[in-house]
């Protein structure tokens, strides 16, 4: 009874974004069309309140939880960075919207507030348990709420070509994760991991154990976006609406990231030398093909499609380094989690940027469309540049430390060649993330209309990156803490 | 140990900032007086930073002290301090800074704000260089510092700006990125730490320092610029507006120089001593390559361009000469080429305001139109190709004598860069000041005015000061030089370094 009570508390943030999702698809329903307001209104009043009761319970985890929900301090970790994200990308979608409407070519329904909640319910549970049936329920809620998030923009060809895009492959990779999911239940005769970590499998099942966990890998290779699936990142980060692909780079990218920590974390997923061996090809290959392919883009979108799936590669980069026969070294996950962190606040920022380039109804995301605009808006297309250089790596920003932490643990455990790889990569990738300074700065000085407006939700978003981008960059100290507190690392 | 002793780096390091900051807010509609308010800033913290010359003990040692920690979970400290070299080397940057702005008065007259603030933010950045004693503070300065002067280059810089803004920032990037990952493995090799005092101490393996000598090397290289990493600087000087020739010129390429002096060398001694004949063919090469190449150009700033190839290979020939007199003459050589080629950048753009041309094919007679201008520009020419009684001629006969004992050959190569700097030098001066007159604007031509001649003075006055009484300069760079030059001898027992 003490157990069920303490749980029912440690998961009050998931029940009041639960209940505020089914306020908002009411709202939608009852209320007329010109009091969207309302709906936005309800749907950050749930997450204001959930991230009170999140910070309230932080620190103090539920030890064992039960078999199905986890409340420890990592799920707690998360569980905030999740609630920040999702509340500033729906601070980003009201502004987004509020520029769209002005003109009757989009088409958009109220209730993809609502769709959002949702799809941060189904990331908590996905991380939050070590059962992998509640994940992958978890997993397809969260898919599911993003496929249709994906095509909001019924207007708008792309969208929906996005949308179906994201919905096939996805359920294909979806099948793979469940059919790795059956098999590992097969070979271990429990879905939970922390059983399932004491089974000690027989020989005759080495084979059924491998053939599970590369399904399984498959499936999160695809959420994640890396080499060789990730095919699929640039159409749909282009097609989707902007704040959705900002709510994808950082809230989807994130939860799904956290699960596979905590998947690798608890079981010894790449025990063999070869295992190793794909992974540091999926590494290399994925920062060059991210990082190289970006340089050809013209648009914006897909310019940080191609970004996202460069910094996907260098997390996989500081898990290649972690790992040890199998084990993951806990400074390491530490510094994961930490780059998370910084990638969440700095994508946030630039997608904001990039959801006030709305022109008639159009999004107007291509590099041309930004000219003058250090002229026109200074001070956003500061911030803009302020993002650019902190996913690039240049200090004093949270980019910078992220990069470095990776990369000053690939060295310490001894992967100096995969750091080299990394930091060469990451120089490369100077070159696209200038190009829209260029265009910003150093082009022609007329008059730029790439922004009209900053309503002031995204004024909201803008300024909270900012600070934590330059706080986390100038002292980041409380924070490394924070996050080495979160995966249990002592120094 | 007053107060201010304790902090003055600090002081002198984010006044700057702190000036940007406080720049940023004011209304951007009246461009004069931001532009002043930014050269009265520059100007204080040059008088600020006067205070470290005029408390300096000269103890051989690093000074002035100051040891915080920053971000402990990684062990990295907020560790400064200055020894002799480092001391005239902040004060370059602190006398060139307001001379740069304020020689952009009237040359710089779109988006002054950004202006401003670029500049003051770039003199932190550079100023933090040359204090930061923790190896991670110095990368981040060293990496701060790129992204105003790309702005510099970029929005205020000539036609071909985006390509050159861009080839200095991947450039700069690319080598530094690599020491980034030196200095890591040096940190765990030194139980993690990145104090520089705490990184002296550390035994390397003989193949370990080749590795992370070559990747240091390879950031300063590209910095100073040694000869075949130069081409980033022709690019980058031509397109950049004067105040950032000048910076380039003045200061950012002494970085290159400094970080061998600080870093690479008594860092890696024994990979310093295997890599030497490299280093000193590439300086002399450097040094004849950059002569020939600046003969024939036909755009001024160019020519000073590739003059600074040549003049800095004889800084490092100085340098990797590992001879006390040959150090001190190249590292003075170093400042000399701070003042002399700061000083025709500036005078280059002086003309080039109003002309709006730097092709020397059509200059002629300018000694008639503009006689003051042709005084400056004939005392620049001649301190630059090292006339006595001009600094020039201190450090290159410093330099020359000194590596002459260790390096005879390389030696009397490089003296021959001399001789070709008169050449290109007298040459330039020939035609453009002396013949028919002529200019692409026709003749009349208005000489320097009042504000050109107060911002050329101070260089004027440094030349022959330091031509003529160098020991006020030298004097104290001796300590900080016989310290690396022991520093390095201990590390390798077998070799002497007189």
């Amino acid at each position: 009874m003490q157990l069920f009570h303490s749980l029912w508390i440690a998961g009050l943030p998931v029940w009041i974004l639960s209940f505020g999702a089914l306020v908002c698809m009411v709202l939608d329903a009852i209320l007329p069309k010109d009091k969207i307001r309302f709906i936005h209104g309800a749907s950050w009043a749930s997450l204001l309140l959930a991230i009170y009761f999140a910070f309230k319970q932080w620190g103090m985890p539920v030890p064992n939880g039960t078999d199905l929900f986890l409340a420890d301090l990592l799920t707690q970790f998360f569980v905030i960075l999740l609630l920040f994200i999702g509340l500033f990308s729906l601070f980003n979608l009201s502004g987004y919207l509020k520029l769209m409407n002005h003109s009757q070519g989009a088409m958009f329904s109220g209730s993809i507030v609502a769709l959002v909640l949702f799809a941060l319910v189904g990331m908590i549970f996905m991380f939050a348990s070590d059962h992998l049936m509640v994940n992958f329920i978890g997993l397809e809620t969260m898919s599911l709420a993003i496929y249709i998030l994906v095509g909001s923009n019924r207007g708008d060809v792309r969208s929906n070509e996005a949308a179906i895009k994201y919905f096939v492959l996805g359920s294909v990779a979806s099948a793979f994760l469940l059919y790795g999911i059956a098999l590992f239940y097969g070979a271990f005769g429990t879905m939970q991991l922390s059983e399932a970590m004491n089974v000690s499998n027989p020989v005759s099942q080495v084979w059924l154990t491998r053939a599970s966990f590369v399904l399984i890998l498959v499936g999160f290779v695809f959420k994640l976006g890396l080499f060789p699936f990730h095919f699929w990142v640039p159409d749909v980060y282009e097609g989707s609406p902007t704040p959705i692909t900002g709510f994808m780079a950082t809230g989807v990218k994130i939860s799904v990231f956290a699960l596979f920590l905590r998947l690798i974390a608890t079981l010894h997923f790449f025990p063999t030398e070869m295992a190793m061996l794909v992974l540091k090809i999926m590494v290399i290959m994925t920062l060059l093909v991210g990082n190289l392919v970006a340089m050809l883009q013209t648009n914006l979108k897909r310019m940080l499609a191609y970004s996202s799936i460069a910094h996907a590669g260098y997390l996989l980069l500081g898990v290649v380094a972690g790992l040890d026969h199998g084990v993951l070294a806990p400074d390491v996950a530490s510094g994961l989690v930490y780059y998370l962190l910084s990638y969440a606040v700095t994508s946030l920022g630039a997608f904001a940027v990039l959801s006030l380039m709305v022109k008639e109804g159009r999004e107007a995301v291509n590099f041309n469309d930004l000219a003058g605009l250090g002229f026109s808006s200074p001070v956003l297309a500061l911030l803009f540049s302020l993002f650019l250089f902190s996913l690039l790596g240049i200090p004093p920003t949270v980019g910078f430390f992220a990069k470095y932490g990776l990369f000053s643990y690939a060295i310490e455990h001894g992967h100096f060649w995969l750091a080299v790889v990394g930091i060469l990569t990451s120089v490369a990738s100077a070159y696209y993330y200038l190009k829209p300074i260029v265009v910003m700065y150093f082009g022609k000085t007329e008059d730029s209309k790439a922004v009209s407006e900053i309503p002031l939700p995204v004024i909201l978003t803008l300024a909270f990156c900012l600070v934590a981008v330059l706080y986390l960059g100038l002292a980041p100290d409380s924070y490394l803490n924070m996050a080495s507190l979160a995966v249990g690392f002592q120094k | 140990m007053t107060w201010i002793d304790q902090h003055i780096l600090t002081l002198v390091t984010f006044f700057p900032m702190v000036a940007a900051a406080l720049i940023c807010v004011l209304p951007s509609d009246k461009p004069k007086i931001i532009h002043r308010i930014g050269f009265v800033a520059a100007l204080f913290e040059f008088f600020l930073s006067l205070h470290l010359y005029f408390h300096f003990g000269n103890t051989g040692s690093f000074e002035f002290m100051e040891l915080k920690p920053w971000v402990s979970f990684w062990n990295i400290q907020y560790l400064m301090g200055i020894d002799g070299v480092s001391l005239w080397l902040v004060l370059l940057t602190t006398l060139l800074t307001p001379i740069a702005m304020a020689a952009s008065f009237t040359s710089v007259s779109e988006k002054v704000k950004g202006f401003v603030v670029s500049m003051l933010l770039l003199e932190c950045g550079m100023v933090g260089v040359f204090c930061a004693l923790d190896m991670f503070l110095f990368y981040v300065f060293w990496e701060v510092m790129l992204v105003p002067m790309y702005f510099l280059i970029g929005i205020w810089g000539g036609k071909r700006r985006v390509y050159a803004a861009v080839k200095f920032f991947i450039y700069t990037m690319s080598g530094s990125v690599l020491m980034l990952l030196a200095i890591l493995y040096l940190y765990f090799m030194a139980g993690k730490s990145f104090s520089l005092l705490d990184l002296y101490e550390v035994n390397l393996s003989y193949s370990v320092q080749i590795y992370l000598f070559l990747a240091f090397a390879l950031a300063f290289a590209i910095k100073v610029p040694l000869f075949p990493f130069h081409t980033w600087l022709p690019d980058a000087h031509v397109e950049a507006p004067t105040a950032g020739s000048i910076i380039l010129a003045g200061v950012l390429l002494k970085m290159g120089t400094y970080g061998f002096f600080r870093f690479a060398m008594p860092l890696f001694p024994q990979a310093l001593l295997v890599c030497q004949p490299y280093l000193i063919a590439l300086s002399v090469i450097g040094i004849v390559y950059g002569a020939l190449v600046a003969m024939v150009q036909t755009d001024m700033k160019k020519l000073i361009a590739y003059s600074s190839v040549s003049h800095l290979g004889v800084v490092m020939l100085g340098v990797f000469a590992l001879e006390p007199t040959a150090v001190m003459g190249g590292l003075y050589q170093m400042l000399n080429h701070g003042i002399s080629t700061g000083m025709l950048f500036l005078l280059v753009g002086v003309v080039y305001e109003r002309t709006h041309s730097r092709d020397i094919a059509a200059y002629g007679g300018l000694a008639k139109l503009m006689p003051w201008y042709a005084v400056f520009f004939l005392i620049a020419t001649l301190s630059s190709i090292g006339l006595p009684t001009t600094n020039g001629f201190v450090g290159e006969f410093l330099t020359l004598v000194g590596s002459f004992q260790t390096q005879p050959v390389a030696a009397i190569i490089g003296a021959t860069g001399v001789i070709l700097s008169a050449v290109y030098m007298l040459w330039l001066v020939e035609r453009v000041f002396f013949g028919e007159a002529k200019t692409p604007i026709g003749l009349k031509i208005p000489d320097l005015n009042l504000r050109e001649v107060l911002v050329l003075v101070p260089l004027v006055v440094f030349i022959f000061w330091m031509g003529l009484k160098p020991n006020f300069f030298l004097q104290k760079m001796e300590r900080p030089i016989a310290q690396m030059l022991l520093q390095m001898e201990s590390k390798n027992p077998e070799v002497g370094f007189k």
